[in-house]
């Protein structure tokens, strides 16, 4: 009788998204029972660690420009390169790290920085994935947007 | 805990109750709610050093806004 | 620090369950696609927490999946209530984005291009979005969406060089950080053309 009533909701799919939340929910409660018992291991993920004096400012993580960096990585064997993504400069950064103490950031965010390195040297093909997705929902968009244009 | 991560955080937990029940329960509210929980995790980002995730995240809120707009106005418009 | 990332871990699941149980009540879908845009920020505070650098790595590709996800959806919901011969009711008429002169668009751009990659693909759509609502459009959406399809495939090819050929990682990165440059601009003018006039 149960199993009956349970399926009888779960094949209205106007019902959908309300399980979907009380999944979620149930998850969730689930995950805060946990917390206590979870350790931060900061140590471990590309740790932090902040020069207020550099050029870099909060993005400089040692190292010398055009060489390589240590980097601590959970799985360094993946990465043989690991550390010469995270320590190159482009030219142009290179001249406005010279040039000012406050553009830290534009300069990180250039090709080639810690983010960059994190990304394709780190996660791997997790990256696909998501831009997969992203490729995707910019299909589903433009092909919505289109129709609508020829009628 | 510095004051910006304290801030941030009561933000969020302020703008979740005030997103999941908006007062007047319309569109316009909940969408200006919405804001606050976001400028929560703005400060929240600014006490960790996140720099480049909040000149993006800053970014990205302006065209979801922009977005919710453009429906909103369909759905309230005239057919 | 640890009593930051636990406080946080528990606020950030309390407002997780706030959140899903309005979801729950709702029954209107616009108010869920405003809720879905309220959990995911709650996504976004969780990785925050992290304060490493492995957090921003996750969260720069995250806002750009959120932004291009919303945007389906609302073209999806627009499509299933039969909404896009309405006429928009200017409700909220922002002022911003109708006088925003294109001076704003261009300094928008150009620090997206010095930016390049993730940050700088959202920074430079934000000013062709500003342009494009003030100066009205022409549509090239084949061209757009043919642009966007070429970058992503050079993202991929980039991927997998630094995967198979990791030597030649300067090669991949800079390719990578062209292509996803012009891919997150081109999504996101699309954006900017979707309010214009001629498309009511």
């Amino acid at each position: 009788m149960i199993i009956r009533k349970l399926s009888g909701i779960l094949s209205n799919f106007t019902n959908l998204s309300r399980v979907y939340g009380v999944l979620v929910i149930i998850v969730i409660l689930a995950g805060m029972v946990s917390i206590p018992s979870l350790d931060y291991h900061g140590d471990r993920l590309y740790p932090k660690f902040i020069d207020r004096d550099s050029p870099l400012d909060p993005y400089d993580r040692g190292g010398i420009p055009f060489g390589t960096t240590t980097v601590a990585a959970e799985y360094p064997e993946n990465s043989p390169y690991l550390g010469y993504i995270t320590a190159y400069l482009t030219p142009l950064s290179f001249a406005l790290a010279g040039a000012t103490q406050h553009m830290g950031t534009t300069i990180v965010a250039h090709p080639g920085g810690i983010i960059d390195e994190i990304l394709y040297a780190t996660r791997g093909l997790d990256t696909v994935v998501e831009t997969t997705i992203l490729f995707v929902g910019f299909a589903v968009a433009a092909y919505l947007f289109r129709r609508r244009e020829n009628e | 805990m510095n004051a910006e991560f304290i801030i941030g955080f009561g933000l969020i937990i302020l703008g979740t109750v005030a997103t999941a029940w908006p007062s007047p329960k319309d569109y316009i509210t909940r969408l200006i709610n919405l804001e606050l929980p976001a400028f929560g995790i703005l400060l929240v980002m600014l006490s960790f050093d996140e720099t480049i995730a909040l000149l993006t995240f800053i970014a990205v809120t302006a065209i979801s806004t922009f977005l919710f707009v453009r429906v909103i106005e369909k759905k309230e418009g005239i057919p | 620090m640890i009593d930051t990332f636990h406080t946080g871990m528990i606020a950030a699941s309390l407002c997780i369950i706030i959140a899903f149980f309005s979801f729950l009540k709702e029954t209107d879908d616009l108010h869920r696609l405003l809720l879905t845009d309220l959990a995911s920020v709650m996504a976004l505070f969780l990785i925050a927490l992290v304060g490493t650098d492995l957090a921003e790595a996750l969260i720069l590709p995250g806002l750009v999946v959120t932004i291009s996800k919303l945007m389906a959806l609302a073209e999806i919901y627009l499509v299933k209530e039969g909404l896009q011969k309405n006429s928009p009711s200017r409700i909220l008429d922002i002022e911003v984005l109708q006088s925003a002169p294109a001076i704003l668009a261009s300094i928008l751009v150009i620090y997206g291009i010095i930016l390049s990659g993730f940050s700088g693909g959202a920074v430079a759509g934000l000013g062709v979005i500003f342009y494009l609502v003030c100066k009205g459009h022409q549509e090239r959406f084949e061209l757009i969406e043919t642009v966007s399809g070429y970058a992503w495939v050079a993202w991929i090819a980039a991927f997998f060089i630094i995967l198979i050929f990791p030597s030649q990682w300067f090669l991949a990165v800079m390719i990578a950080g062209g292509a996803i440059l012009i891919k997150v601009t081109a999504k996101l003018s699309l954006i900017g053309t979707m309010r214009g006039e001629s498309d009511v």
